[in-house]
């Protein structure tokens, strides 16, 4: 299911372009799947064709999926990089990390703490 | 650029400028859409959005400058070019006392190249009554059926002064669907004002923001989210220091904690404004994407 942060500092083209990465990473979407169309897409999240085109170029240029002629965007493989979709959790964290002062050391700490 | 190339914009204003008396309301103004494009104009309120607007369909004449629409001046446009433009005001208070049906055979009527198809069409998707007064419809559906009377005649250039500032949230998110659908149909280029951000955000490609009558930002919303950020640290000091450094937008403060809105940042301007501040480690300056609400209020005052 699809969500769409309207007042993020994240341009919704990226979040449309994680989304997609996450419902690879979750094997809800396997390689050879197709995505919708841009003109589907657009419609279900209510956002502008253009910003969904955006993301599925993203997409393409990372190697996540290809544009087939008349088929439409066909996912190309398993995604190898889970750090891809943590990246902005991990931005936050950090960033939210240095707000309170902590360093880089006692983050690690804390992570360890938490990691079971 | 050539003559030429300027009609093949639907609407470029050229350093605007228009005055009511002695307040400047427009200053300077400059803005070119890109054909088949979708931008919100966002503004406070007072800040010029409805001059604008009203300059830009030839209802105003400027001051100065020119606001040119495929290329011909707005204010004494051919009727060929005015064909051209649908424009829908702030209010619906045109022909209350009508029929929605009688309404639009009327307006219909002015116009050779009416598209009774295409309005019936959208009449039943967006589930206008034909046969009630207008008057006797809600706010909502009234901004329709402004819509449907500024469509018929098919524009390429749609301009409407804030279309859902009346609506509830869920009228709001229904129409600006529906406009989404007419832009991916027709392909027509639309101009809408609002002062609501997420409106903008959800179908706007390109954002213009209006502040004190100058056009501050005009481009793609995304990359105004990936170019302006807000640096927050806190720290004691006399903030327009700051202004100093280039990329510097405006800043905020809030006790000891101040915000700074900047363009282009990189580590070294990150440096020189820690230097500004007084500050040593670069662990309590933060830089963080916001949301369109927060650059808004930066890039606005």
């Amino acid at each position: 299911m699809f969500t769409i942060q309207l007042n993020s500092g994240v341009p919704i083209y990226r979040q449309v372009f994680d989304q997609i990465v996450r419902e690879i990473d979750c094997g809800r979407l396997e390689k050879g799947d197709l995505l919708p169309s841009v003109r589907q897409m657009a419609t279900d999240l209510g956002v502008n064709p253009m910003t969904v085109s955006r993301a599925w170029s993203l997409l393409e240029s990372e190697g996540v999926v290809q544009r087939k002629r008349g088929v439409g965007m066909v996912v190309l493989r398993k995604a190898e990089k889970p750090e891809m979709y943590l990246r902005p959790t991990i931005d936050q964290l950090v960033a939210d990390a240095k707000q309170v002062g902590l360093s880089q050391t006692q983050l690690i700490q804390l992570i360890k703490k938490r990691w079971r | 650029m050539t003559d030429s190339l300027k009609s093949l914009i639907p609407l470029s204003l050229e350093g605007v400028s228009k005055n009511f008396g002695n307040q400047k309301v427009l200053d300077h103004v400059d803005l070119d859409l890109a054909p088949g494009s979708i931008t919100g104009l966002l503004g406070r309120n007072g800040s010029g959005k409805t001059t604008l607007i009203r300059t830009a369909v030839g209802l105003l004449e400027p001051d100065a400058g020119q606001a040119l629409l495929h290329g011909y001046r707005a204010w004494d446009a051919p009727a060929s070019i005015r064909r051209r433009i649908g424009y829908v005001s702030q209010k619906f208070d045109d022909m209350l006392w009508h029929k929605v049906r009688d309404a639009i055979e009327l307006v219909g009527s002015f116009y050779d190249t009416w598209d009774h198809r295409l309005i019936d069409r959208f009449q039943q998707q967006w589930e206008v009554p034909m046969d009630k007064v207008i008057s006797t419809l809600s706010v909502g559906q009234q901004q329709k059926v402004g819509i449907l009377l500024a469509l018929g005649h098919r524009p390429d250039l749609l301009i409407l002064d804030e279309p859902v500032a009346s609506l509830d949230p869920v009228a709001r998110q229904d129409f600006l669907r529906a406009l989404l659908l007419l832009n991916d149909e027709i392909g027509q280029t639309i101009l809408f004002s609002s002062h609501i951000t997420t409106d903008i955000e959800r179908i706007a490609a390109d954002v213009a923001i209006l502040h004190e009558g100058t056009i501050t930002w005009h481009g793609s919303l995304d990359e105004l989210k990936e170019k302006v950020q807000c640096v927050f640290l806190q720290a004691d000091f006399p903030v327009e220091r700051l202004n100093a450094i280039e990329g510097v937008i405006s800043s905020r403060v809030d006790g000891n904690r101040v915000q700074v809105w900047v363009q282009d940042w990189n580590e070294e301007q990150n440096r020189l404004l820690g230097e500004q501040a007084g500050i040593s480690t670069d662990n309590s300056i933060h830089v963080q994407s916001v949301g369109l609400d927060e650059l808004f209020m930066g890039m606005t005052s």
